[in-house]
């Protein structure tokens, strides 16, 4: 099992001066630049100890939010791609369901695996749905777009000549990328699915899937993973094709711990400051999966993220945040990879809301130096995934 | 708030199978609805066909009709509603169309064809005439839940009271299958067209624009616009409607709609 290191680097100190959704609707006057300045600069030094404990990072992208200033994942692993050595360079993802010109996406990320050597791991994704409201995209029809702009981006990584494109909903009249990346025939791609039925997509192109928080939940999504990666190639998906994030903070003594618990739960708690009408607009979703929401009676429906956690060991119990002293950490990780049927990738979400670099550092080192050797000895190999979904 | 409800009959016109309603007797009134769906059941319906033959397609992509990737807008389903027109051989026909429905009957009038006689438009979306870019036309109830769409459209039910984890699947789904559509041809740019003001002069048939004065979408001075922007309409006012008209008011509809066709009543 490898690791990720990745923080949504939020402008947290506006949180306070807002009663109101903290995607969308607050207004950026609460963000005071040079705060700003002086958290980006923060976030890119945590990316960069993250490098030197022996980590990989990622990084993610939203927009309209105060909850994660990084709107552009090229920019800033192109960035990381020169002050980083070692660690592999996670953009997941870029939302190429909205994206006007998937092109663009193509020649950015080239220029970030170019820049770092072939460090980069290609994340695409179709986004939340209230993107949509930042991009003005349709909400009907964005798989379609998801899917040709996955298709055009592909192309233009590998086809050796210049070429034109007349799709469905992009046209281009000389495709010719330059510079190639440096990873032939193209960076690996990652997707996120938090679903079943998201797995189901992604595993018959090999692609690795990342579940999201998601919990004890990933197992379903895993298991519909291995099944379908298993009925597509013949053989048992490696664990290197499945990847979790979560939460993790490891911490030095009790004040510390109680520190990085109460960011976790303010994490959670920003997670719900957003329109309920931006969670899912008509269109986002197949109509029949909405009509299933719009049936489910108020109350019934799955919980919130985290199922409700009030306490710290609810948390890990829930795979949602990995807390504690190093051997406490692995302790948890090790009995939720058992329980979802193992994964070959772990995203350490490993700085929230308004967690200081301080601790941020700490447990970034405890984490290398105790945590991460021994994650690297999780076999993961295909005998890692349950019985039952290999065989099926 | 009204649930969509299934249309009688089945035509296959531009490759494209319709479910649609088609009864009574008297002048013809092709009746577009609303985003939120046809259903029989609504009173201006009802009304309606005790003085004319009322035709109501469900549009493409909305209650069981079929749509097609060339259907992105309201422009595009309009070319589905005039093979519809020539399938059924209907002539002199008086287009009504209610919020979307307005915006889709002012579409189809723009392509002139003979058939086509007067059109009566039911608070009609479609135009834009604020000229500042940072100034909505209209609120963006895209930003609420579709169960708060009501406040918007009804002035009588503010409140949607529809239960849907209690009625049958199939309405569920129209009502589902009804706001995607309504969202793929609304969402950008926002419930009106760019085009249609630079052709709108071709909707040269008598028209009769009419304005609820509670409604809470689109302002008196939009219904008054709208009016103008059209070669031949003039506007009237429902007191006391919303921006669905036809649920709030809908004998003064009926009333009015009859009058400007003038339908006599045959019951």
């Amino acid at each position: 099992m490898d690791v990720y290191f990745f923080s949504e680097q939020s402008h947290y100190p506006a949180w306070g001066k807002f009663d109101g959704m903290l995607r969308g609707d607050i207004p950026n006057e609460h963000g005071d630049p040079m705060v700003s300045s002086k958290l980006l600069n923060g976030y890119l030094d945590m990316y960069q100890l993250a490098d030197q404990c022996g980590m990989n990072v990622m990084v993610n992208e939203h927009h309209i939010a105060s909850t994660c200033m990084n709107n552009s994942i090229t920019l800033t692993l192109s960035v990381l791609a020169r002050i980083t050595k070692n660690a592999r360079l996670l953009g997941l993802g870029s939302i190429i369901t909205n994206r006007p010109d998937p092109i663009r996406v193509a020649e950015e990320y080239s220029i970030v695996d170019s820049i770092s050597g072939g460090r980069l791991d290609m994340g695409l994704v179709k986004g939340a749905g209230w993107e949509l409201y930042a991009s003005n995209a349709n909400p009907v029809g964005g798989m379609d777009r998801f899917w040709e702009a996955h298709d055009l981006i592909i192309a233009a990584m590998t086809r050796r000549e210049p070429f034109s494109w007349e799709g469905e909903h992009f046209d281009y009249r000389c495709i010719n990328l330059w510079p190639r990346p440096v990873q032939q025939d193209h960076p690996p791609i990652w997707f996120t699915g938090n679903s079943p039925g998201s797995a189901k997509l992604t595993a018959p192109k090999g692609y690795v899937n990342a579940a999201f928080l998601t919990g004890p939940a990933a197992k379903g999504t895993f298991d519909a993973y291995r099944e379908t990666y298993q009925d597509t190639f013949g053989k048992p998906a490696h664990a290197d094709r499945l990847a979790y994030l979560a939460m993790i903070a490891c911490s030095r003594d009790k004040d510390q711990t109680e520190r990085n618990v109460n960011a976790a739960f303010a994490y959670l708690a920003s997670v719900a400051r957003m329109r309920p009408a931006h969670v899912t607009p008509p269109g986002y979703a197949h109509y029949q999966a909405i009509t299933q929401m719009m049936q489910t009676p108020p109350g019934a429906g799955p919980g919130g993220m985290g199922g409700g956690a009030t306490n710290a060991d609810d948390l890990a119990k829930a795979g949602i945040l990995f807390w504690g002293e190093p051997e406490r950490v692995y302790d948890q990780i090790c009995a939720f990879n058992e329980l979802v049927g193992g994964f070959g990738h772990l995203l350490n979400m490993g700085q929230n809301a308004h967690q200081p670099y301080e601790d941020v550092r700490d447990s970034l080192e405890l984490f290398g130096e105790f945590v991460l050797p021994e994650l690297a000895k999780i076999d993961g190999s295909p005998a890692a995934a349950s019985k039952e979904s290999v065989t099926a | 708030m009204y649930y969509p409800a299934a249309l009688p009959k089945q035509i296959t016109v531009s490759g494209l199978q319709l479910e649609y309603f088609d009864e009574g007797q008297g002048p013809v009134v092709l009746y577009l609805h609303s985003s939120e769906g046809p259903s029989p059941d609504l009173a201006l319906v009802k009304a309606l066909t005790k003085t004319n033959r009322v035709v109501m397609p469900a549009m493409p992509g909305f209650g069981t009709s079929e749509t097609a990737g060339f259907i992105k807008s309201v422009d595009d389903m309009t070319y589905v509603l005039l093979d519809l027109i020539e399938a059924l051989d209907l002539n002199d026909v008086t287009v009504l169309g209610s919020s979307l429905g307005g915006w889709a009957a002012v579409e189809l009038a723009t392509k002139a064809s003979p058939r086509v006689a007067r059109l009566v438009l039911d608070n009609p979306l479609g135009l834009r005439f604020t000229t500042d870019p940072t100034v909505r036309q209209f609120p963006d109830i895209f930003q609420d839940l579709p169960s708060q769409w009501s406040a918007f459209f009804s002035a009588s039910e503010p409140m949607d009271g529809r239960d849907w984890p209690s009625v049958e699947r199939d309405i569920a789904l129209r009502a589902a299958r009804n706001r995607e559509m309504f969202v793929k041809v609304g969402w950008s740019p926002y419930l009106y067209s760019r085009n249609l003001k630079g052709r709108i002069h071709r909707a040269s048939v008598p028209t009769l624009v009419l304005w609820g004065d509670q409604d809470k979408l689109a302002n008196r001075q939009y219904a008054q616009d709208y009016a103008a922007a059209l070669p031949d309409a003039r506007l009237e006012v429902i007191a006391g409607a919303g921006h669905f008209a036809f649920l709030d008011k809908p004998d003064a509809v009926a009333s009015a709609v009859q009058a400007f066709v003038g339908s006599k009543q045959t019951a």
